[in-house]
């Protein structure tokens, strides 16, 4: 009965009452993509590094992984020693420098030539990332069609490419691409070139949407570049050894194995996945508190819309509740009844604004992620079932417990003196 | 005689309101059996409706005693004195006060659920109650779907709900028609020719005396305690016998059967409210000889108030 009551109460204004619901599930919908957003950054971040299992990367001192275009050289020395590492599972090194690539017709044919000016031989020019691989081990990116370039050669001859390479060049995979090294192109400027066959398309974990990219075998790059690129990577990554569930160990395992890179080789430091998150962490520190304030204020905007409204309510009811209490519900069913209609309200406006959240964090997520220099699989808003629920939950007790001033009241109500003031109203 | 439902000793209620004190009650006593049937009757802020309050526990006295039933109720905590209204007394006013998002059977079955009475139950009694005051096919009917006049008796049914042993009315004419407000004053008689004890608040000295014993009341004060002499037919607008009803018997309205006396009021042990079917009783002893008439049977009430109007 108290159910049905509380319905009553909140169908008597059903304008009023959709309007308070939209509200809630408004800032429930902020809420819940602020939590999304707090959360999301550091967990897809945390994903994309650990998705293709190595916990270390390797880098020139003092620098992040491709964040300048310093290398480390005697790379095949310091590959193997780190392979030589009874801790150490895989090592995956690579070499990133920007090249320029022209689509050179559909000829399916093969082969390098050196010295040609690239205005001869391009019908369409872009500059693209390119990434020397073992792709054995790489980790760089995941095959979508075709198949990754034979992994033993020394002289770059075939590449695999992204799609925004493919769509910049109207090429498709088997097409020949002239690529040169990072010399202008517009400035007629001639470098080393090679015809290299496209053998598949990938995707670049690390590359930014819409940046055309494309990788080779490490060894055909460190030759294509010159003295530039010999016997020099930019990033190797590692993975730890490691025992299935035993967190602990494996942490303290790779952060061993991570002081031991950085003691024994003074030129390269060392980052964990962990350490990479915590520095991503602190970059995204700005974020979060905006994000916590937008939540928290989210939650204010949600307890004031129940608290105004179940008030208004129960002052436009006094009379009614007197009566109520008159012919002998109890203080707390008033209690109960009005907390009931913020319950309800909450619930409302909670399951309305999860859905109004999600489609809001999908919309969202899409804009930021083609913000220039971000890696395409990061997301920025991401589904954490166990935040969204404990946040929710939150709104709905906040709801609730918003409607206990306005029911606290109505409890106390002096039931003699309500029905004089009616009778005189 | 009967023996006393309720007693009231030297009451005084002080309130304050719009910024001024409010003496209320001055020292009010009076005694009402059961089954008898009294009206309070005075001016507007002559403190009948606190004392109305005070005998129904919905107020408490500043000082002085009230006794429902032979126990002490002034004192009475929150929860207790909920209780007491819950399960024994029965409260209408003059505005209704119906839940206007309720049907006329939720409105009625509210004090059941209160009560803890099982849904099926109190659908099925509530239903009756509606049954008994001539509104069976109107159950599913919203308050504001309903006429002035089938509002207070949805209320009158809520207020029997709990088959309470006092039914407390104040003003419930107030806001009816005269035809409608005698109609509803015919229900009371008959609940309380049922055994039912009913205390009416009325400023009107007319429609008190329906009631077999008037009240007056003058600034928080009894100034007279009458019986009344017979049992008189509601007047309704125009009637020429309202200056004399109190003194003269009354025409019975075409459906009802001639007068009878009674020697005392009807018997606890009545069927009015726990069992909605309504019946004739037999003679009882009032503390004066009055006129009664038969119980109010459906068909008396749905032709008595009619259709919506």
């Amino acid at each position: 009965m108290r159910l049905t009551l509380a319905f009553a109460a909140l169908r008597r204004h059903p304008m009023r009452t959709l309007l308070a619901i939209f509200g809630l599930a408004i800032a429930a919908a902020l809420l819940i993509d602020m939590v999304m957003l707090a959360t999301g950054m550091r967990e897809s971040f945390r994903s994309l590094l650990t998705s293709q299992g190595y916990e270390l990367r390797v880098t020139p001192r003092g620098t992040l992984p491709f964040d300048t275009e310093a290398t480390v050289g005697g790379a095949a020395e310091l590959v193997a020693e780190l392979r030589a590492h009874p801790d150490i599972e895989r090592v995956s090194p690579s070499l990133g420098t920007t090249v320029q690539v022209s689509s050179a017709g559909s000829s399916r044919s093969g082969g390098t030539s050196a010295g040609a000016d690239t205005s001869t031989t391009s019908a369409t020019t872009t500059s693209a990332f390119a990434l020397g691989t073992q792709p054995d081990v790489q980790g760089e990116y995941s095959v979508l069609t075709g198949r990754a370039p034979a992994a033993g050669d020394s002289v770059l001859r075939e590449v695999i490419v992204n799609g925004a390479l493919l769509q910049k060049l109207s090429a498709r995979v088997g097409d020949t691409l002239t690529v040169t090294t990072g010399r202008s192109a517009q400035l007629r400027m001639s470098g080393d070139q090679s015809m290299v066959i496209i053998t598949g398309e990938a995707r670049f974990l690390y590359v930014p949407p819409g940046l055309p990219a494309m990788s080779a075998p490490l060894a055909a790059v460190q030759t294509f570049l010159g003295d530039a690129g010999r016997d020099r990577i930019s990033l190797a990554m590692a993975s730890v050894r490691s025992a299935p569930g035993d967190n602990q160990n494996n942490s303290a395992r790779t952060e061993a194995v991570r002081e031991w890179i950085e003691t024994t080789f003074s030129r390269v430091t060392a980052i964990s996945t962990e350490t990479a998150i915590v520095q991503v962490e602190e970059r995204l520190a700005y974020f979060r508190q905006l994000a916590f304030i937008l939540g928290a204020l989210s939650l204010v905007i949600g307890v004031l819309l129940v608290t105004t409204l179940v008030s208004l309510s129960v002052n436009e009811r006094l009379g009614e509740l007197a009566v109520l209490r008159a012919i002998g519900v109890a203080r707390g069913g008033v209690l109960q009844q009005i907390m009931l209609e913020g319950l309800l309200l909450g619930v409302a406006g909670i399951t309305l604004g999860l859905g109004l959240g999600l489609i809001t964090a999908q919309w969202l997520n899409t804009i930021l992620r083609d913000f220039p220099g971000l890696p395409a699989d990061l997301d920025f808003f991401v589904w954490s079932a166990e935040a969204a629920w404990k946040s929710l939950a939150m709104l709905l007790v906040a709801s609730t417990l918003a409607g206990a001033w306005p029911a606290w009241r109505a409890s106390k109500l002096r039931v003699a003196q309500a029905l004089r003031e009616e009778a005189i109203g | 005689m009967t023996r006393i439902l309720i007693e009231a000793s030297n009451v005084q209620r002080r309130y304050r309101t719009g910024g001024t004190d409010v003496h209320a009650l001055r020292g009010v006593s009076l005694r009402i059996h059961e089954g008898e049937f009294v009206a309070i009757v005075g001016a507007s802020g002559s403190g009948k409706s606190t004392l109305l309050h005070l005998l129904g526990a919905v107020d408490a006295p500043d000082s002085g005693k009230v006794l429902f039933d032979g126990n002490d109720i002034s004192g009475l905590t929150d929860a207790q004195a909920t209780l007491l209204r819950l399960h024994r007394v029965g409260l209408v006013f003059q505005r209704f006060y119906l839940m206007p998002t309720l049907s006329a059977l939720e409105n009625v079955a509210l004090p059941m659920a209160e009560a803890g009475v099982p849904t099926t139950e109190r659908r099925t009694r509530a239903q009756q109650l509606l049954s008994f005051v001539g509104l069976g096919e109107r159950a599913s009917h919203r308050p504001t779907q309903l006429s002035g006049g089938e509002q207070q008796r949805v209320a009158v049914a809520r207020a029997l709900a709990n088959k309470p042993a006092l039914l407390l009315a104040d003003e419930p004419t107030g806001e009816l028609d005269a035809a409608t407000g005698k109609a509803l004053i015919e229900l009371l008689q008959s609940l309380n020719a049922d055994g039912l004890t009913c205390v009416l608040v009325t400023h009107d000295p007319a429609l008190a005396q329906s009631a077999r014993r008037v009240i007056t009341m003058r600034d928080g004060q009894i100034v007279s305690d009458t019986p009344v002499a017979e049992h008189v037919v509601v007047p309704t607008a125009g009637d020429e016998q309202t200056a004399n009803a109190a003194s003269q018997p009354a025409s019975q309205p075409a459906s009802q059967p001639a007068s009878q006396p009674v020697s005392q009021p009807a018997s606890q042990s009545a069927s009015h409210p726990s069992s909605p079917q309504p019946s004739s009783k037999s003679a009882a002893t009032a503390p004066v000889e009055v006129t009664r008439r038969p119980s109010l049977t459906p068909a008396d009430a749905d032709a008595a108030f009619g259709a919506k109007e």
